[in-house]
């Protein structure tokens, strides 16, 4: 089904990866030259899948839960494509299919499961045509670039009106709840559902830290009678939940500690069923699950000889305050770095900080911002270094913990940067 | 005797850690020996029976403006009342647009504002997300982040918190925010008087004062103003620009 033009613009962005790579470029690039060449190149690609392609998409948890759906679909012997989350727009991810995808012009694959940033999928969605997607929540996120949660939220909906098939949902969501009671009418839609027990959220110190829809419950639309979940966490502790898939119940191992993580594994395995159908085996599915490892960043632990380290995303509210919340004691060692790129750290009011009582650095290009809130709620701060190099150095000079590891706040970009101060250099190709 | 401050609609104008001014108002109050508890108050909630000693208003996103407008109206007599009293207030962004006579919707839509102050604000100029926000008020050079496209039209004889030196304020004449009596609006977003010291003070001072309490700056309130000027000065990088005027 190969055809000449999209094969020749494969080679040609081949050529521009080699060039682009040799003279240090950024892994756009390839993407850009593809793009110009033949524009609907991405539609060209996915359509050499033979399942298609699958969107992931939410305000956090989308590079998790796309491993985990890969790795449930692995588990189904399907040979799976991913982007890894550095690309997650278009010009990125048509670097990832033309990098994938032989000289015949087709995606080496039998699926891709992609992450899609919300600014961009509406975009993508017309390009790629998904057959399955879903949508893990909608939080507090990065108000400098969305201004507010509405906004994001009219994202989704314009990524919802392009896109056909199945579409998961989270039940426990205000607005994604919502996006799913205004999609009901469409037919060419099939709506199903991922959440919580009562039991699971109750054992949460702060829930899941969604936004709330203020618009859906001043016209008295918020939250009616919660719809049938196909795939529900019924318990979560620690690093261990127990999903009920269907009328079956099983136990999984999550990548790292948190409801949160329990739900975007439940979130990955209702999309796999949606999209498999027939083909989807529950015990494949946990043993998939079980076999995911972190995403780099995301519950990462890096070995070091002077105590582990343990990175913790540190990206919004939502995720800063999942990550304290499901520590399993004070932490002995805690870094946390704040990027000059996440320019409004204002929300670190909103973030309850009880869970540590001692912070041995706070680094990156605002790190006075942390130090300041640290200061005010008398949490002793042992160096305030914009540097990460010179605060990761010091930290890990300091006495091993006895626990055996230390544990970093980090956003992506201070995350970055730690990780290549440590000696992990190959970034671009992720461990995802 | 324990002042209050009470944080008007704490659930729905929260959305940038707004509470952090409350926060940071008990906490200075209380190194300076004053005890104060924060008191949220929400839709259809009771106000306390007394005057409260400060009254905070955080940013919300336009549902929730709108979801507050009607019990906002119901409790503006009373909230009125207290400001013609001298209680201090201090409304940020969403909650600043919410002040004056009204917010008027880019379609043309009014929501009435509380009336605390004789001003109106219209929606629809370009939003302007700024790294940098500087405002030099009788107080002194008050420093944040802006985040908001609206423009502010302050009533005859009402005075603008401020100058703007970055940023773009209320859009007429240069100025910044609102300060009325000794209620005080602003743009400077989020936690601003965790950033600003002096404009926490210069709140929790009249709190005390009106309260006959005396408020001494203590050895904490110096310990963290120096984290306070290190953020000032981080979010002043590069403009030019010194913490102080």
């Amino acid at each position: 089904m190969s055809d000449p033009r999209t094969a020749l613009t494969v080679a040609v962005a081949k050529v521009a990866r080699i060039a682009s790579r040799l003279r240090g470029g950024g892994s756009a690039f390839p993407g850009f030259v593809a793009r110009k060449l033949t524009p609907d190149i991405n539609r060209r690609l996915a359509k050499s899948l033979p399942y298609g392609v699958l969107f992931v998409m939410g305000s956090n948890g989308k590079s998790t839960t796309t491993n985990m759906l890969t790795s449930v679909l692995r588990a189904h012997g399907l040979r799976v494509f991913t982007n890894n989350s550095g690309a997650n727009m278009p010009q990125g991810i048509a670097s990832s299919l033309v990098g994938a995808s032989s000289l015949t012009g087709r995606v080496d694959a039998d699926i891709a499961v992609l992450e899609v940033d919300e600014g961009y999928g509406a975009v993508l969605a017309r390009e790629l045509q998904p057959k399955g997607s879903l949508i893990l929540n909608l939080v507090v996120d990065q108000i400098y670039r969305f201004h507010e949660p509405d906004r994001v939220a009219d994202m989704f909906r314009a990524i919802i009106a392009e896109v056909r098939g199945p579409l998961v949902l989270n039940a426990d969501d205000a607005f994604v709840r919502g996006f799913g009671d205004e999609a009901a009418v469409r037919d060419d839609l099939t709506i199903s559902w991922f959440g919580a027990s009562e039991a699971a959220y109750a054992a949460a110190p702060h829930g899941l830290v969604a936004a709330r829809d203020f618009a859906a419950e001043g016209a008295g639309r918020a939250l009616g009678t919660r719809p049938e979940v196909g795939v529900e966490v019924l318990a979560q502790q620690g690093a261990s939940a127990t999903l009920r898939i269907g009328a079956e119940e099983l136990p999984v191992r999550l990548p790292s500690r948190g409801l949160h993580y329990a739900v975007d594994a439940a979130a990955a395995v209702e999309l796999a069923r949606a999209a498999l159908g027939d083909r989807f085996r529950a015990d494949a599915a946990q043993r998939g699950i079980d076999e995911v490892a972190p995403v780099y960043g995301r519950g990462e632990v890096i070995p070091h000889p002077n105590g582990d380290i343990e990175i913790l995303m540190n990206k919004n509210l939502a995720s800063l305050q999942l990550n304290m919340d499901f520590l399993e004691a004070a932490p002995e060692s805690v870094l946390i770095a704040y990027d000059e790129s996440s320019y409004d750290p204002s929300w670190l009011y909103s973030a309850d900080f009880s869970k540590l009582d001692w912070v041995e650095a706070v680094a990156g290009p605002k790190a006075s911002f942390m130090a300041l809130r640290l200061g005010y709620l008398g949490i002793p701060v042992g160096l305030v270094e914009p540097d990460i190099g010179k605060a990761l150095d010091h930290v890990l000079a300091t006495p091993r913990p006895s626990g055996g590891t230390r544990t970093f706040f980090l956003d992506h970009d201070q995350m970055m940067a730690a990780r290549r101060h440590l000696g992990y250099r190959d970034l671009e190709a992720g461990s995802a | 005797m324990s002042l209050t401050i009470l944080e008007l609609f704490a659930q729905h104008l929260n959305v940038n850690g707004d509470t952090g001014n409350g926060f940071v108002l008990r906490t200075r109050l209380g190194w300076a020996g004053i005890d104060a508890e924060v008191v949220p108050y929400d839709v259809g909630g009771e106000l306390p029976a007394t005057a409260p000693d400060v009254v905070t208003l955080g940013h919300g996103p336009l549902s929730a403006q709108r979801a507050i407008a009607d019990d906002l109206a119901r409790i503006a007599p009373t909230l009125r009342a207290w400001a013609a009293a001298g209680v201090p207030f201090l409304a940020v962004n969403g909650g600043f647009q919410l002040i004056g006579q009204a917010l008027v919707l880019e379609d043309g839509t009014r929501i009435a504002g509380a009336g605390l102050v004789d001003l109106t604000v219209e929606l629809g100029a370009k939003r302007h997300v700024g790294k940098s926000y500087v405002v030099d008020s009788a107080l002194g050079r008050l420093v944040g982040v802006e985040n908001q496209g609206a423009t502010v039209r302050l009533g005859d004889g009402v005075q603008p918190l401020g100058a703007v030196a970055l940023g773009s304020g209320n859009r007429v004449a240069g100025g910044e925010g609102v300060h009325h009596g000794n209620v005080i609006g602003t743009y400077l977003h989020g936690p601003v008087l965790a950033v600003n010291p002096l404009l926490a003070d210069h709140l929790a001072g009249l709190a005390a004062e009106r309260a006959g309490l005396e408020y001494p700056r203590t050895a904490d309130h110096d310990r963290v103003d120096l984290l306070a000027l290190e953020t000032r000065r981080t979010l002043l990088a590069g403009t030019g620009l010194s913490p102080q005027a």
